[in-house]
């Protein structure tokens, strides 16, 4: 396998990508990667070895590795404001030039990018992870659902109401004042997540008769349709609206929950194609559980396709998250980020601002629109 | 078919519920107090003798005395509604005091005799303790810095009719602190929030902004016009192009046109709208990059002038149009082609394209007559399922070249917290979505007999 990706050229520039992104610190940074002397090797960068003086600023006296740029994506150089690329500009040598050239504040724009792919990389990945485990989940238990026909007795459900709503009402809710809300939350997660499964799994067995059939199937349509009906950056726009201060994290969260319904669409279709299909009927006659069904026997079939739409989902967050910092809305001021650069070319009109960012994004996309495309495999059916 | 038309049609009512909760939901959990940004939008500084005044009067006609929803759940000794606190300040404090679990009663006793103290504060004699007091009395709010207060007022100022109640009140509270809580139902009934808002909204009335005080439908609709010609236009331009081009590539199938046709369109694909818009800002509208590339007017001031007939205005506006209407098509052109292009391949392998073809007819013919009908169909569909992302790729286009459709007043409404509008945009994006998406379902049962039957 990898010796046929290796042919392709979509291969490499996702790569490259993901290795600028992991090496970022390495690219750019006045941090030193690594210093020699009388104290003995130390990698100043990873916090390794004896080296005390040097972790912000270059080794003295001494034997050392520098990063390949020697900016950080956050220092700012008052001596050259908007610096077109390919002017020397106002620096000390060939070493503190600014070879793609600095923003209004001064900041340099090369190190901008390699900052600015790592901050793209984490979000695309980060969201489109959460994305596809909530949704892949869901959607195949949603479909699965047919076949078991799910039900509950009235007993269940109110038990299951009752616990969850105690449950939020003691931990969740805010009443008193507590300094460890995430703290409270996860424990009110799991416990929510733990009632709801004693709920419908032990108690199964004594109680009534009289059960009613739960409609995950249909709840979850409903749910997409739902969340397609408005648009995911009109949607995004408005959470951002509630979060005071959106961070990288919070930021590929939210996406997370707003792309999941798209991981739930395809891989509900995919177990509904492969319930169709003759083993996953004889394994179920068979009598084996749900979980392993799934998990051992539709997941791998339906991977190829899930793996497609989870590169085009990449993609699709990180053209969000730049649409996002584009309008001025997303990340917080001091967080370089590839939209910001080109609002603020497009603002001031240096084309050196609005070409590079842009032309990189585009790049990304590209690659991997290329690799989702390879990934489905179907060449004559609708796939842009 | 009728039957199935008005159980779809009756199905959209939960679903718009739902979005209204949700919407709703969303727009009180913004941070930040609607009466006050009312005020400041209305050019009143909160610093001014007037403030207080106007912002109880915004704070009463926006109806955030009512409770938010039908019900609410609160531990036992929480009020029913502490919105029906109109004073700013006293919420705060008794939401503060509430975390520390002093029951309401006991709370409202205690900052009725504070208020009192407050009030006469400039009467009392200077001395050594009384600017702690003053202190102490404005920021005291946990329990052990009343426990404080309570001490001072005991050792320093005993028998003044003023102080001993605030330090009576504040032992009282102490003293009845409620560390056992339970969860209390308490029903609000009709005269919430919600209810006021979705039963103006159900009349037609949406409210109206808080920025300028217009009402929002008037706003949304001048927007809308916008957004919906901006749509057309691109709509209509995309399809002059992708439908010859996706036939052509599709009836030459793996020939020269296809392969360059999809390496072209893949690229405007894959270029991002904000980075395309960007570019055309950057070198075409400025004479920065040398004036024989400023070729397009700057986008700038779009009105509707009154009186003037629409198409007149839109004329005048056609040099602007250019470049939006070109960095929303570039995205929608390499969909389509790519589609007709797939579906032409489909249609070139079935029994009757053979006939056609066997029976000689030319290729101009067989891609115009036997082609062309069949391929136009499932665009119908693809337009649907594509158009919330075209709102919101014209969101991005609106926002560049200052266009006043609906994405831009969504965007301006969310930055300057104008929730009334916002909630009117989310409203009529998602109906017109679901009703579109309604429509294209009906219309393909009409067209094809197909699933027509299926249907009935």
């Amino acid at each position: 396998m990898i010796k046929k990706m290796i042919h392709q050229w979509d291969f490499w520039v996702v790569s490259m990508f993901v290795a600028i992104a992991l090496l970022a610190p390495f690219l750019s940074g006045k941090t030193p990667i690594l210093c020699a002397g009388t104290q003995g090797v130390s990698i100043p960068l990873l916090g390794i070895g004896s080296h005390r003086e040097g972790i912000t600023g270059p080794c003295t006296n001494q034997w050392h590795l520098l990063p390949v740029l020697a900016y950080d994506a956050r220092d700012i150089d008052r001596q050259s404001l908007a610096v077109p690329p390919g002017s020397p500009g106002n620096v000390a040598s060939w070493r503190y030039r600014h070879w793609l050239g600095t923003d209004g504040l001064g900041r340099d724009i090369a190190a901008g990018l390699i900052h600015g792919t790592a901050v793209a990389m984490i979000i695309g990945l980060l969201s489109v992870a959460l994305a596809f485990m909530l949704g892949t989940t869901l959607g195949m238990w949603a479909a699965y659902s047919r076949y078991t026909k799910p039900k509950a007795s009235i007993l269940q459900l109110i038990l299951a109401f009752t616990g969850v709503f105690l449950i939020w009402f003691y931990t969740l809710a805010d009443w008193s004042m507590t300094d460890d809300s995430f703290g409270y939350g996860l424990i009110g997660g799991l416990a929510c997540f733990a009632w709801i499964s004693v709920c419908f799994s032990a108690i199964d067995r004594w109680t009534g008769r009289k059960t009613i059939p739960i409609p995950l199937d249909g709840l979850l349509v409903k749910c997409i349709e739902i969340r397609k009906s408005i648009p995911g950056l009109l949607l995004l726009l408005a959470f951002t609206g509630i979060l005071t201060t959106p961070s990288k994290w919070t930021l590929s969260l939210l996406i997370a929950l707003l792309t999941f319904t798209e991981f739930a669409r395809y891989s509900r279709a995919e177990t509904l194609a492969a319930m169709e299909e003759n083993y996953v009927k004889s394994l179920h006659m068979l009598g084996l559980p749900m979980s392993v069904i799934l998990r051992k026997h539709i997941l791998p079939n339906s991977l190829p396709t899930l793996t497609g739409v989870a590169v085009f989902s990449i993609a699709g967050a990180i053209l969000l998250e730049s649409s996002l910092s584009f309008l001025g809305i997303g990340l917080p001021v001091e967080q370089v980020s590839w939209g910001k650069m080109l609002a603020e070319g497009r603002d001031l009109r240096h084309w050196w601002l609005v070409v590079f960012p842009g032309f990189l994004l585009f790049l990304l996309i590209t690659g991997f629109h290329k690799s989702a495309e390879r990934s489905l495999h179907q060449d004559d059916t609708p796939q842009l | 078919m009728l039957k199935y038309a008005a159980i779809r049609c009756a199905l959209l009512l939960p679903s718009l519920c739902i979005i209204a909760v949700l919407a709703f939901a969303l727009s009180q959990a913004i941070p930040g107090d609607q009466a006050e940004a009312l005020m400041i939008q209305q050019g009143i500084s909160p610093d001014s003798k007037r403030a207080e005044a106007e912002y109880l009067r915004n704070y009463k006609s926006l109806g955030l005395e009512n409770p938010i929803f039908y019900f609410s759940v609160s531990p036992q000794y929480y009020p029913t509604n502490i919105h029906s606190i109109i004073s700013r300040e006293e919420r705060q404090l008794t939401r503060e005091l509430l975390k520390s679990h002093f029951s309401f009663q006991k709370i409202s006793a205690y900052l009725s005799a504070r208020n009192l103290l407050v009030d006469s504060l400039p009467t009392l004699s200077e001395s050594a303790g009384t600017e702690l007091l003053k202190k102490r009395v404005f920021y005291a709010v946990h329990p052990d810095s009343l426990r404080l207060l309570q001490q001072q007022i005991r050792t320093k100022f005993t028998h003044s009719r003023i102080t001993s109640p605030v330090a009576d009140a504040i032992s009282d509270m102490l003293e009845h602190r409620q560390n056992v809580y339970y969860p209390v139902l308490h029903w609000h009934g009709t005269s919430c929030r919600f209810h006021l808002w979705i039963s103006h909204l159900a009349r037609g009335d949406a409210g109206s902004s808080l920025r300028d005080g217009l009402p929002v439908h008037e706003k949304v609709g001048k927007a809308f016009v916008w957004t919906l010609f901006l749509a057309f236009t691109s709509l209509f331009v995309s399809l002059c192009i992708s439908v010859p081009s996706g036939v052509l590539a599709g009836y030459y199938h793996r020939k020269a046109w296809d392969k360059v046709s999809h390496i072209v369109w893949m690229i405007l694909y894959s270029m991002p709208v904000f980075w395309l818009a960007s570019l055309l800002i950057v070198y075409f509208t400025s004479d920065q990059y040398g004036s024989w590339l400023h070729i397009f007017p700057l986008p700038g001031d779009w009105y509707i002038a009154s009186g003037e007939s629409f198409l007149t205005t839109m004329s005048n506006y056609a040099g602007q149009m250019i470049l939006p209407v070109l960095c929303l098509v570039a995205n929608d052109i390499a969909v389509l082609s790519r589609m007709i292009r797939n579906n032409t391949i489909a249609v070139k392998s079935k029994l009757y394209f053979l006939t056609a073809l066997a029976s000689g007819q030319s290729d101009r013919v067989l891609m115009q007559y036997t082609i062309f009908p069949q391929v136009l169909l499932p665009i119908l569909t693809t337009m649907a399922a594509r158009l919330p992302s075209a709102l919101a790729g014209a969101l991005i286009v609106e926002v560049i070249f200052g266009i006043p459709g609906m994405g831009r007043l969504m965007y301006q409404s969310i930055t300057g917290a104008d929730w009334p509008v916002v909630l009117g945009i989310l409203m009529v994006m998602s109906l017109i979505s679901m009703l579109v998406m309604l429509l294209t379902d009906l219309l393909n049962a009409f067209v094809n007999p197909k699933i027509r039957k299926a249907l009935t």
